[in-house]
């Protein structure tokens, strides 16, 4: 047999020997490692997720197109109407202006729906669902088209027909929408609302970045009630931010994750290398390379940090809704393998497998003390 | 073969030499190497197999320093210490050196059972060591430093504590290996009984630096 495979072996047996007397020494790798690898990754993870979540945001809003939330303040209403401020920036695109009431809708099936009023101004926008010859309609896709259910809005029912968004508006809405004219419905309006504007630009405009900052400019001269602008400019800001926010966490993480697990390992093997360097030295004396039982000491270490962090992925992956619902984060949909087998995660093993490497430096060293000596 | 030329040695920088200024040349056949307990035998047969480097000076085996592939392939070390593999049964110690040197196969079969056999441990090969007794132990010891037929071999109190019929045995499995010619083996030993199977019995004491002989012996 050749004389690697027997030493493997033999190394391999002794290997087992050793966790199966001490199994605190293997037991506290693999708790330290699968904490460690468990908080790194349900981080990334969840940083990934928010990044997601702003690209697909980006998609959704589409680079020609910008929402904008307007939130009036008592002294803004007269008779109660707030102006809508911005309107006048129909001049540049289409324009849908809803206003969307502060109490939801609940069919009788208990579903939460979000209720919108539309004025005179949005017939056009909304034509394309004003042509059915309803008034009030329920956009969603979990309808049939033209069905017919009423609504639970403050406690008056409202019959509505269900449509089928366009994609665009498929897009935007969050949930299922409850659109109501706002001459018929003005008594659901006193609970309050946001005025929302849906702005689409024309090709001929101005941009949607300078567009934006004349709203901000005309919000901060006028200082009344808060204005959210979200358009694709904004999100990219946003997107540009976590990622840098991102490539420092992913360093940061590295650094920290990889300099503790050195120093756990490293400690450990050198608790542990009392207990193989006898067989190291033996081994030494027959003309083993060093190098050889070195390696040994260092695959040792990566086969336990690379299968408890797989096993940690796989875990994390498998239990992903339940941990993020725990930790009251908000869940997206997403292909739970391109999460948990991206880039971040592999950034993860890497480091743990240099913290590893590193950590078998000092076993490393004094495995070139002379055999004579060891062995005396 | 074995060229010693100004050999100094200390265990620390603040010990006192073990050697200073050791030369000596080993031909053919059987050295002894006798003198006080402390007084470096040990110590220069580690640095003869590579195991320990001299401070100053050098050691040569047919004109190389002694290294891991000198090791594997041309020496047979036996320590004073019963140093076999503790997980491995006897046959698989023996297979072990005899495959690092680069005896495999059904070679290194025959090797180990005619080891065994020369030795006297017939029905113990698949024992692991602890079960062996201190005599058995040493002479598998010897057996696995004579598998590989290596060029040197080189042995730390072999007979140390064996009573007569295993010295014997040992002596015997000695001599056979020498008589081959081109091969070497130095021990170091207190033994008289080994005096009768060497062409040469070196007394180390000479050596000694002057303090360390006094100190001797005192």
């Amino acid at each position: 047999m050749k004389s690697w495979i027997l030493i493997v072996s033999y190394l391999w047996k002794d290997t087992w020997k050793r966790w199966f007397e001490q199994p605190g020494s293997v037991l506290a790798r693999v708790v330290v490692t699968t904490v460690m690898v468990g908080i790194s990754i349900i981080m990334l993870v969840a940083f990934a997720m928010q990044i997601h979540k702003v690209r697909e945001q980006v998609k959704t809003i589409g680079v020609d197109s910008m929402k904008i939330v307007e939130y009036p303040q008592p002294e803004d209403y007269v008779f109660g109407e707030s102006e809508a401020r911005f309107s006048s920036i129909d001049q540049w695109g289409e324009l849908l202006l809803l206003k969307k009431v502060n109490i939801s809708g609940n069919t009788s099936e208990r579903e939460r729906v979000d209720v919108m009023t539309y004025g005179i101004s949005s017939i056009l926008p909304l034509e394309y669902y004003l042509k059915t010859g309803h008034k009030e309609f329920l956009l969603t896709k979990k309808y049939a088209d033209g069905l017919i259910i009423e609504i639970d809005v403050g406690g008056r029912w409202i019959p509505a027909v269900c449509l089928h968004p366009t994609d665009e508006h498929a897009r935007i809405l969050q949930r299922p929408t409850l659109l109501i004219p706002s001459e018929q419905y003005s008594s659901v309006e006193r609970s309050g609302y946001a005025q929302v504007y849906f702005f689409k630009r024309d090709a001929d405009s101005p941009e949607i970045s300078e567009i934006e900052e004349t709203i901000k400019h005309m919000d901060s001269v006028e200082n009344r009630g808060r204005v959210d602008v979200q358009s694709a400019s904004y999100f990219k800001k946003q997107l540009d931010q976590m990622e840098k926010q991102q490539k420092i966490m992913r360093f940061t993480m590295a650094g920290l994750l990889g300099g503790a697990l050195a120093l756990i390992y490293g400690t450990l093997s050198i608790l542990e290398f009392s207990q193989q360097r006898y067989v190291s030295a033996l081994m030494r004396s027959f003309g083993v390379p060093r190098v050889f039982l070195a390696a040994r000491s260092v695959l040792e270490s990566m086969a336990i940090v690379n299968l408890v962090s797989f096993g940690v992925i796989y875990g994390l992956k498998e239990l992903h809704s339940n941990i993020y619902k725990a930790l009251r984060l908000q869940n997206i949909e997403i292909d739970l393998n391109t999460l948990y087998f991206s880039e971040e995660v592999l950034w993860v093993v890497i480091c743990v497998n240099l913290g590893v490497i590193l950590s078998s430096i000092p076993t490393i060293r004094a495995m070139g003390k002379p055999v004579g000596k060891i062995l005396s | 073969m074995i060229d010693c030329k100004d050999v100094f040695f200390r265990y620390g920088r603040k010990s006192d030499w073990v050697f200073d200024g050791f030369n000596q040349s080993f031909g053919e056949g059987i050295h002894l190497i006798k003198g006080y307990s402390g007084c470096g035998k040990s110590t220069l047969i580690r640095m003869m197999g590579g195991y320990l480097n001299p401070t100053k000076g050098q050691i040569r085996i047919s004109g190389k320093k002694p290294n891991s592939s000198f090791q594997r392939n041309h020496l047979g070390f036996v320590f004073q210490q019963l140093n076999l593999l503790p997980l491995a049964s006897l046959h698989r110690n023996l297979m072990i050196a005899a495959s690092l040197g680069g005896v495999t196969g059904k070679k290194a079969r025959e090797n180990a059972e005619e080891y065994i056999s020369k030795l006297g441990l017939e029905g113990f090969s698949k024992r692991l060591p602890t079960s062996l007794s201190g005599g058995q132990q040493q002479r598998a010891t010897i057996a696995r430093a004579l598998i590989k037929d290596p060029e040197v071999l080189l042995l730390d109190e072999p007979t140390s504590g064996l009573d007569d019929m295993n010295t014997e045995v040992i002596s015997r499995a000695l001599r056979e290996y020498v008589s081959v010619g081109g091969r070497v083996a130095i021990i170091c030993t207190h033994d008289s009984r080994l005096d009768k199977i060497a062409d040469e019995v070196l007394d180390f004491n000479r050596f000694l630096p002057v303090e360390r002989h006094l100190e001797a012996l005192v």
